[in-house]
């Protein structure tokens, strides 16, 4: 039997949310799984570098509760002139949510000290490493998959009716996060789905993990490497700092 | 070349694209740059006409409707031709950045304000990660959009339009909305309904009315999103609701619809209009149960079954029978059912009954109150089954 080793890591946050990218105004819709770019920011968050899929295959499987939407009033600013005026904004979270990321040995380890705060979404969703295990996943050739998602392109036949959503597999680092590799993905929820050649299995949840692939070459940065100067003093200061009020 | 081989998984390309097979008779994998032209021809000089009526879904700074001294027909023919070129530039494509939506064309950057839902002034609605607002189109997404009204269902500013990756029910849909909207172009008022305030309930009930004459049920797995939206950041009911409805409700409104309940349905359904609001369909729409609203068994079943619970519509359509035996004896019993405040009192309400009338089989009303999550169904149980004594009382 192949088997393949990795690490899982669970996370838990009383919510999340992973906004839908069409829709900013008013109201903000999530996604009900977290995108890959999502996924991976959250291993570059404890990393302390990016990590993308150039560097590192990942599963990821994410479970929540209930759907709820949290109304904010926020003060617009006014162009051309005009006042400022108050405006709503909607945004849709996920309750008790439990995000399982299947990575390489190595990225998994970062877990035990992240280098920046771990959240599932916006800032205040602060995650909570729960569960830090190194595993083994078995090929099986009767694999469910569900609660993940999964790339449309070349799996149409046996995905089902599950909801589609355009999502790139990595951005840029330039200003406007250009969005590269996009392609539908279904969101697999309320329905598991069955490869027809089999897959990999987390026999300790008997659940199966679908494995998105490390991309060949390098991520095509856009900007040049910050070279840190590690031999750095900082200055004596000796003038007097001039009082504010 | 194939345009539309597959969904892209943006509601707004994917829905354009099945409008457009509609139009043309055929499916979206068979569309050409022949039938793009075609269609651009043909129904984009009618858009500054319905101004009014698509106002929900392209803001007023679309290309073809913003505000310019150049003449309307002039702004139509100057869009038009853009269009033609990039129909053109879809057989040789060539580019620097690939589609934002389908990820296989290049394309071309383009504002946001081609886009349905976008917002003008500093903010954006499509690709906000832009700073300008801005995101890379190709030919065939761009096109797909402009038939985004031929896709929904309109009353007022509200628009319905279902995302889901079944292509039969995309087709059935858009089929509906497109001869509907081709029906209406010539009377745009015809769009306009009164009572501004329950628009987004009447074009719920218009969405069923049109569910249930598709000829094929969905499969179980089928998921579909209804993206209810209207462009006017002031409407009471929100800019944007999804509603998660599962496939049951769908199969449940096109097998009520069959010739043996249909009579029956028609009835129920026209019998909770209240001032454009119809609870049956409201309820279903929003994954409500509707058993109390069912006027018949026949429906009951029906709809029973569709959300799998047939085994219990058996077992409580055998016990609500022997209940109406007891019930002419004694009907203090059938109270003391109905209300029921806790478990124990519905339990002990069923024990009375037994004690009445001994055709109740005592190992059926054990799996009806004693199965494992007994504690949570039971007031679901009881519900089920004061509404199949009344359905009784009334048929005697």
């Amino acid at each position: 039997m192949k088997t393949h080793n990795l690490t899982r890591v669970e996370l838990q946050g009383a919510t999340a949310s992973f906004r839908l990218p069409l829709f900013s105004l008013y109201e903000q819709p999530t996604l009900p799984i977290p995108p890959i770019t999502t996924a991976l920011g959250i291993v570059s968050a404890a990393v302390g570098n990016r990590v993308t899929l150039h560097d590192t295959e990942v599963g990821i499987t994410f479970t929540s509760e209930e759907r709820f939407r949290n109304m904010s009033r926020y003060l617009e600013s006014g162009g051309g002139g005009h006042p400022p005026k108050w405006n709503r904004l909607y945004r849709h979270h996920l309750s008790n949510a439990v995000l399982t990321l299947y990575l390489p040995n190595a990225l998994g380890q970062a877990f035990y000290r992240p280098q920046y705060p771990l959240s599932l979404g916006t800032s205040p969703e602060l995650a909570k490493v729960t569960a830090i295990e190194a595993i083994e996943l078995q090929w099986h050739d009767d694999v469910t998959y569900r609660d993940t998602l999964i790339p449309v392109r070349g799996n149409e036949a046996w995905l089902g009716g599950a909801i589609r959503h355009a999502l790139p597999a990595f951005q840029l680092d330039d200003k406007a996060r250009t969005w590269c590799n996009v392609q539908p993905y279904a969101f697999i929820t309320h329905h598991p789905v069955a490869p027809p050649h089999g897959g990999w299995m987390d026999a300790e949840r008997e659940a199966g993990v679908y494995l998105h692939k490390q991309l060949e070459g390098e991520y095509p940065t856009t900007h040049r490497p910050i070279v840190i100067d590690k031999d750095y003093v900082i200055p004596t200061v000796t003038s007097v700092q001039e009082l504010m009020f | 070349m194939n345009l539309y081989a597959g969904h892209v998984g943006n509601v707004f390309v994917d829905a354009g694209a099945y409008a457009m097979a509609a139009l043309r008779g055929v499916l979206p994998a068979a569309l050409t740059a022949a039938d793009l032209t075609a269609l651009v021809n043909a129904h984009l000089p009618q858009y500054p006409k319905w101004d009014k009526s698509f106002a929900g879904i392209f803001t007023s700074n679309h290309p073809l409707r913003r505000n310019k001294k150049e003449a309307e027909r002039e702004r139509v023919k100057t869009w038009m031709q853009h269009l033609h070129a990039e129909i053109h530039a879809l057989e040789n494509s060539q580019g620097t950045e690939m589609c934002y939506t389908c990820g296989t064309r290049h394309g071309t950057p383009y504002l946001s304000n081609v886009m349905p839902l976008s917002a003008t002034g500093p903010m954006r609605n499509f690709c906000p990660n832009h700073q300008e607002g801005s995101a890379v189109l190709c030919g065939a997404c761009l096109i797909a959009v402009h038939f985004v009204p031929y896709a929904a269902i309109r009353f007022g500013n509200s628009h319905l339009l279902p995302h889901t990756a079944n292509s039969e029910f995309m087709q059935a849909w858009t089929h509906q909305t497109a001869m509907n909207v081709q029906h209406l172009a010539d009377t745009p008022s015809a769009f306009q309904v009164d009572g501004a305030n329950k628009e987004p309930l009447k074009s719920v009930s218009a969405m069923f009315n049109i569910v249930k004459d598709f000829e094929r049920r969905l499969r179980a797995h089928d998921e579909v999103w209804l993206y209810h939206f209207n462009n006017n950041p002031q409407h009471a009911q929100g800019r944007l609701t999804i509603h998660h409805v599962p496939a049951a409700a769908f199969n449940f409104v096109i097998t009520a619809a069959t010739p043996d309940t249909e009579a029956d349905f028609h009835d129920t359904v026209n019998s909770h209009w209240r001032d454009g609001y119809n609870a049956v369909y409201a309820n279903l729409l929003k994954n409500f149960s509707i058993e109390h609203l069912l006027k018949t068994w026949a429906l009951a079943r029906k709809y029973m079954e569709e959300f799998n619970m047939s085994e219990r519509a058996l077992m409580l359509e055998s016990i609500a029978a022997k209940l109406r035996v007891v019930q002419e004896h004694d009907a203090r019993i059938i109270q003391q059912l109905q209300h029921a405040n806790n478990f124990s009192e519905f339990d002990n309400a069923i024990a009375a009954a037994a004690a009445v009338n001994r055709d109740i089989d005592f190992a059926t009303i054990d799996m009806l109150c004693l199965c494992p999550d007994a504690t949570l169904q039971w007031k679901s149980n009881r519900r089920w089954l004061c509404h199949l004594l009344r359905i009784e009382v009334e048929a005697a």
